[in-house]
């Protein structure tokens, strides 16, 4: 699959796979099952695909048009630069040209995940440096932090520090060290030991979870794919949701001191609005209202519930399948034992819709004989690939083909060449990619499938079997 | 509120010594980072020194015929003010990724926070 297909099938099965989630998260009573939804829409970004499914080929439309948009719209340049050469036999520009593109979106890519790295882990690294310098809290905080740690059965213990300032408190938990849960000390002479206790209790919570894990996990993959609305989306509702879990676990662990905890959570807002509102917040300002509402709401109206086994298997059955699939058109046809490629989803092939050409002679076609515009021959042996394009067949749909990694490795015997073909017989311009290596091998698998791949995405369907299909707008046939 | 001066790692150094032993010269505080006070040591501790004057977080007592430097603002005011800074400019989230936070400020009014008191409390009774 080419790098665009690739990302194409990504982009597809993350949005789908995230409105699934995002339904989930609005009816779902446990907030656990969302979270595993929206975790494996980030997962599926990351993990390559295994299997493909065919999707109707018109929800693909929109987003090939605007990846073969931009590719036609750099070529196009090329293109016109080289109409002055037309005479020319070979021409390698249209080739260049797709691959250049696909460079210039992976440099621009990686620049953009090293600026985003690079400001983020300065920020953390200030961060550490800060919490590191932050003082001890008093033994008697300590005390209360070991003796919730020994309840909650977790065997690390953080260390409670504290500091100025009016922001939440928080949990740094860090690679190497010592997690530490930050207080800030005006909080800690305000609240009462009950509130404090659930305050300790949210954040080893955090720890037992191993959320410090979890969150490192998102931000990288939402840094890869920082340029992906449906990844940013990602991440913000997997910190929401898991502070909805994390609630959820303390009340599970201690339902009876749930009014407490949602007592404390108001004392926590009531202290960031009495100074600057320095708040470490994942949510918008205008939802964070709606945010602690509903978090309060759900720790003081719904009981904990454990989610039952098979609720939880059905989850991870569907996101562990999201994970393993890959999306393809409906046109595109699957690979046969032979290596061919043989139409599956097409309907019933009629012979009289198609053309057989003959193109053993390239240079003796003429349009007459490609009495269809949409008729796309294409005749494969060994050693040669001849495409033939009928003369309304644009330029730039040939353009592609002639990348240059079919025919700069050197290694194996390759010819593809491109006709189109003009009112009286063979157009002068013939695009032709010819290479003949020393050692006489057949043509690479990985070239064979990646020309034939191309068709496909272009709703070409090549059947290599004798048979005649016919696709909707274009028809191939095989000689 | 203004965002509070930024503080470089080597100056944020600096003011750990005067947080540690506050009233100290310019020699005490380079032997202290340094372990001895050469006049390229000396020149660098003196301009940092100068630098955190300008921004506002060391104070100068000139009253004797060596200068001593003490830290305005105390360590803990310092670091909380800094979270602040941090809090305030990064509000994507993206960074806060890597902590875990208690509550986010509901920016409740005194009223709707006494509603959601009460409504915790109708809940219990």
């Amino acid at each position: 699959m080419s790098f665009l297909s690739v990302l194409l099938t990504k982009v597809i099965l993350a949005t789908t796979l995230a409105a699934f989630a995002e339904v989930v998260r609005r009816r779902a009573t446990r907030p656990g099952t969302a979270y595993a939804l929206w975790a494996s829409v980030l997962a599926v970004l990351i993990i390559p695909s295994f299997f493909s499914v065919s999707v109707p080929d018109q929800m693909l439309i929109p987003l090939r048009a605007a990846a073969n948009g931009m590719a036609d719209w750099y070529a196009a340049d090329v293109e016109a630069e080289s109409l002055g050469s037309r005479a020319s036999e070979s021409v390698e520009a249209p080739g260049v040209a797709t691959d250049t593109l696909v460079k210039i979106v992976v440099v621009c890519w990686l620049v953009g995940c090293l600026i985003l790295f690079h400001r983020r882990l300065l920020i953390v690294g200030r961060i550490r440096k800060l919490v590191g310098l932050a003082s001890e809290a008093p033994a008697e905080f300590n005390e209360q932090c070991s003796r919730l740690s020994c309840e909650l059965r977790m065997n690390r213990v953080p260390r409670v520090v504290m500091t100025g300032g009016t922001f939440s408190p928080f949990l740094w938990d860090p690679i190497r060290g010592e997690a530490s849960i930050v207080m800030p000390a005006a909080l800690l002479r305000r609240i009462s030991k009950v509130s404090l206790d659930a305050i300790l209790r949210h954040e080893l919570i955090h720890v037992r979870r191993r959320d410090a894990w979890r969150n490192r996990l998102v931000f990288l993959i939402s840094t890869l794919w920082w340029w992906f609305p449906t990844a940013v989306m990602a991440r913000r509702r997997l910190l929401v949701l898991e502070e909805l879990c994390t609630d959820a676990e303390v009340i599970r662990e201690n339902p009876q001191r749930a009014k407490e905890y949602a007592h404390a959570l108001l004392d926590t807002d009531e202290f960031l609005a009495a100074g600057s509102r320095a708040d470490l917040s994942v949510v918008p300002a205008f939802t964070q209202g709606n945010f602690l509402r509903e978090r309060i709401v759900r720790i003081v109206a719904e009981p904990p519930r454990r989610s039952s086994g098979h609720s939880r298997s059905i989850v991870y059955l569907v996101a562990a399948a999201s994970l393993a699939l890959g999306v393809t058109a409906a046109g595109v046809p699957e690979r046969g034992a032979n290596g061919l490629i043989a139409d599956v989803s097409s309907p019933t092939p009629t012979m009289h819709d198609v053309e057989s050409v003959d193109v053993s002679e390239p240079q003796s076609l003429s349009a007459s004989m490609l009495p269809d515009s949409d008729v796309v021959s294409v005749r494969r042996t060994d050693r040669e690939i001849v495409l033939v394009w009928p003369r309304t067949a644009s330029a730039e749909n040939l353009m592609p083909v002639a990348r240059p990694d079919i025919e700069s490795e050197g290694r194996a015997t390759r010819s593809v060449r491109l006709v189109r073909v003009s009112e009286d017989g063979m157009e002068p311009r013939v695009w032709k990619i010819d290479r003949s290596a020393a050692d006489g091998s057949p043509l690479k698998r990985s070239e064979v499938d990646w020309l034939f791949g191309f068709l496909a995405l272009n709703n070409v369907i090549v059947d290599c079997d004798g048979t005649k299909h016919q696709h909707p707008g274009r028809t191939t046939n095989v000689v | 509120m203004a965002a509070p001066q930024k503080v470089s790692d080597t100056e944020l150094q600096i003011l750990d010594v005067l947080w540690d032993c506050p009233a100290q010269t310019i020699r005490a505080v380079c032997e202290s980072i340094y372990g001895d006070a050469s006049t390229s040591h000396y020149a660098t501790v003196q301009s940092l020194l100068e630098r955190l004057e300008k921004k506002g977080w060391v104070t100068r007592d000139r009253s004797e015929r060596r200068h001593l430097f003490s830290a305005v603002r105390d360590r803990s005011e310092f670091i909380g003010e800094q979270i602040q800074g941090i809090a305030n400019a990064v509000c994507d989230g993206s960074v806060v990724a890597l902590l875990g936070q208690l509550a986010h400020s509901g920016n409740f009014s005194k009223k709707e926070r006494q509603e959601l008191r009460r409504l915790i409390e109708g809940e219990e009774s």
